[in-house]
């Protein structure tokens, strides 16, 4: 039911484009980097997110699903979110239609845009609908119905975000996705699963060994893993419907460093059966479908870049730990990084257009940011303790990493200019780690 | 008076007879036992030496079989000692590790005389399969880890193979950084957790 996608949509763009593009802005390496979250507030646009209005009156999912939106849209790091307690009505009462809304009251509260939902419920059904405003210009932007049932409002309500930035920003939003990340919780390195948010933690591996490293398959319906359940760092395939685990490559040495083709069911890794850590392209299944490297040195780490026809990752063949990039077509790699002696962990953007990778300074690893081409290198993280293992957002705004900032490592979120860094909130015990980010998933595993 | 005076003076040669007479027949009982005595011993001379013989010959064999017991005591002694330096040797086969400067795994000359050492007694016990643990420090992203401790387990392999050791005899691990055996951020831990492991399999 989407009836103005096309709607009065170039003012906004060209906005957020400037917006983004003041976002994006990196700091020069040298520079000591200083984040403002104040001044990066004032570049956020402000919206207005009041309870959806039951059409019964009080009804306590009306303010669960503005609080959900909310949530989504913070953690976007586009948005500032007008505190309901200074609105002028009580949202039950507020009009919905375009024709009720008063938007010179949302004005005076400094808001660019409003999000109305109304919706009624019957049993185990809910119908609403939803409606984004553009404040200044007194427009309706986008307008959804959704008849679904009470277990699936939180998704509905993250689905309605995702079209907000699809419109907003010509791209979707990172709300149908899952971050797979190491926990040692229970006194062991698991693999757990999360929402985009850090909510709905579910621990995938149980078998108290050492499990490391997980990396996703292209769809987002598998994950491997490293794992010592059988005496070695064997490479393991777990589907996410069924939780059945197959192990795909237990050579002898090293079988660690999975990462999935972007397109294709194929994989990069690390395997070190010949005495030295190599990387090899291999089927789904395990079988090495091309030596990748050769050399005497360590190669590990790789980062697909989108269209897989590159591959970031670490080398020590100059002596110390270096990012170089190889060229899957002409099998040449070339070295990216020359600042800095210790460089680990590269992580392709999803756009392409940037490398973020982590480096030891003076003894503590930060995160930088280069070009594909080695130009354009920036600090992102700086004075906050060790940064670690970082990885993108499908929309390639937001960078999630550990750090051990507050003591033990936990995972924090950031904009991809290093700004607004936050942790994600995930209600679990002892350390985080080796955090890795889903595409958009079309079907959501439990 | 005299009448109990004559009383006295004979009570007293009573009392004397009878020491006397005690004495006199102690004295004519030993007269008599000796020539039965020499009676005796003239009879049965030669059954004596025969005991005295078999009891000199009894010493004589308890002498042999207390000399065989310290000897086998101090044989046994000795095996015990030498298990004992065997099991320390084992003992310091197993706890004595290989360690590595930060990011490296060329061999170091103290780790290489700890490697003769161990190349040494896996020479001698020709049955002992080794497992080598490669471990690293926490700095470092923890697959470069991994591949460092990869990479020091096989540095440590293949100099026991330069010395002498049958490859086969020898596997290797890595735990990267996932071990450490010293938990405080500094490098009066990491030193310690840059190690190569041996582990009698």
């Amino acid at each position: 039911m989407n009836r103005y996608t096309n709607y009065n949509l170039k003012p906004y763009l060209i906005m957020l484009t400037i917006g983004l593009l003041v976002l994006f802005q990196a700091v020069p390496v040298g520079s000591r980097i200083y984040i403002d979250i104040d001044s990066a507030m004032q570049k956020k646009i402000p919206i207005a997110i009041p309870a959806f209005r039951h059409e019964a009156g009080d009804h306590p999912m009306g303010i669960k699903m503005a609080e959900i939106l909310s949530n989504a849209l913070g953690f976007s790091g586009l948005f500032q979110i007008v505190d309901p307690a200074v609105f002028l009505q009580d949202p039950q009462k507020m009009g919905v239609e375009p024709g009720e809304i008063k938007f010179a009251e949302w004005t005076f509260l400094g808001a660019d845009l409003l999000v109305r939902g109304s919706y009624r419920t019957e049993g185990n059904r809910i119908e609403a609908v939803i409606r984004l405003y553009d404040v200044i210009h007194q427009k309706l932007l986008l307008e959804k119905e959704y008849k679904v049932t009470v277990e699936a409002t939180r998704q509905t309500v993250l689905d309605f975000a995702d079209e907000m930035m699809l419109y907003l920003t010509g791209e979707p939003g990172i709300f149908r996705t899952k971050i797979a990340f190491v926990g040692d919780a229970t006194g062991h390195k698991e693999v757990y699963l999360a929402n985009f948010d850090g909510s709905n933690i579910r621990q995938l591996t149980r078998d108290q060994s050492i499990n490391l490293a997980p990396a996703w398959s292209g769809g987002g319906g598998r994950i491997s893993f490293v794992g010592y359940r059988q005496g070695n760092p064997d490479l393991y395939l777990m589907d996410l419907i069924s939780e059945s685990v197959n192990r795909i490559s237990h050579r002898p040495g090293l079988n660690i460093a999975p990462a999935w083709h972007p397109r294709d069911e194929k994989l990069a890794a690390t395997l070190s059966f010949t005495g030295n850590p190599e990387l090899y392209l291999l089927d789904e299944r395990g079988e090495i479908l091309r030596q990748l490297t050769v050399n005497w040195s360590i190669d590990v780490s790789p980062s697909w870049s989108p269209d897989g026809k590159q591959l970031a990752y670490v080398s020590n063949r100059a002596g110390k730990p270096q990012i170089y990039v190889l060229n899957i077509g002409t099998r040449r790699s070339r070295r990216l990084t020359f600042e800095g002696e210790y460089n680990t962990s590269p992580a392709w953007s999803p756009r392409g257009d940037r490398i973020v990778y982590s480096s030891m300074h003076n003894g503590i690893f930060d995160l930088f940011l280069i070009s594909p081409d080695g130009r354009e290198l920036s600090q992102l993280t700086g004075g906050n303790g060790n940064n670690e293992n970082p990885c993108w957002s499908a929309d390639g705004r937001l960078i999630l990493f550990q750090s051990d900032r507050r003591g033990a490592n936990t995972l924090w979120v950031m904009l991809a200019n290093g700004g607004d860094q936050r942790r994600l909130q995930l209600d679990l015990g002892g350390t985080h780690t080796e955090p890795a980010w889903s595409e958009r998933l079309t079907q959501m595993a439990p | 008076m005299r009448k109990s005076t004559a009383w006295i003076l004979g009570s007293v040669l009573l009392v004397m007879l009878l020491v006397l007479g005690v004495s006199c027949r102690k004295k004519v009982e030993t007269m008599e036992t000796k020539p039965v005595q020499e009676e005796v011993s003239a009879e049965e001379a030669a059954a004596q030496q025969a005991a005295a013989e078999a009891e000199a010959a009894a010493r004589e064999a308890e002498d042999v079989r207390l000399a065989e017991e310290r000897a086998m005591e101090e044989a046994r002694l000795l095996e015990e000692a030498a298990m004992m330096a065997a099991a320390a040797q084992m003992r310091a086969f197993e706890t004595e590790n290989v360690y590595f400067d930060f990011d490296k795994y060329v061999l170091r000359p103290d780790a290489m005389a700890i490697l003769d050492e161990k190349a040494a007694w896996l020479r001698d016990n020709p049955e002992v399969r080794v497992l080598i643990e490669g471990h690293a420090d926490e700095r470092g992203s923890n697959e470069y880890n991994l591949a460092l401790g990869d990479r020091r387990a096989n540095s440590a392999k293949d100099y026991l193979v330069r010395s002498g050791v049958a490859a086969n005899r020898l596997t290797t691990i890595s735990y990267g950084e996932e071990q450490p055996v010293c938990m405080q951020h500094n490098e009066s831990c990491w030193w310690r957790n840059r190690r190569a492991v041996f582990v009698i399999r």
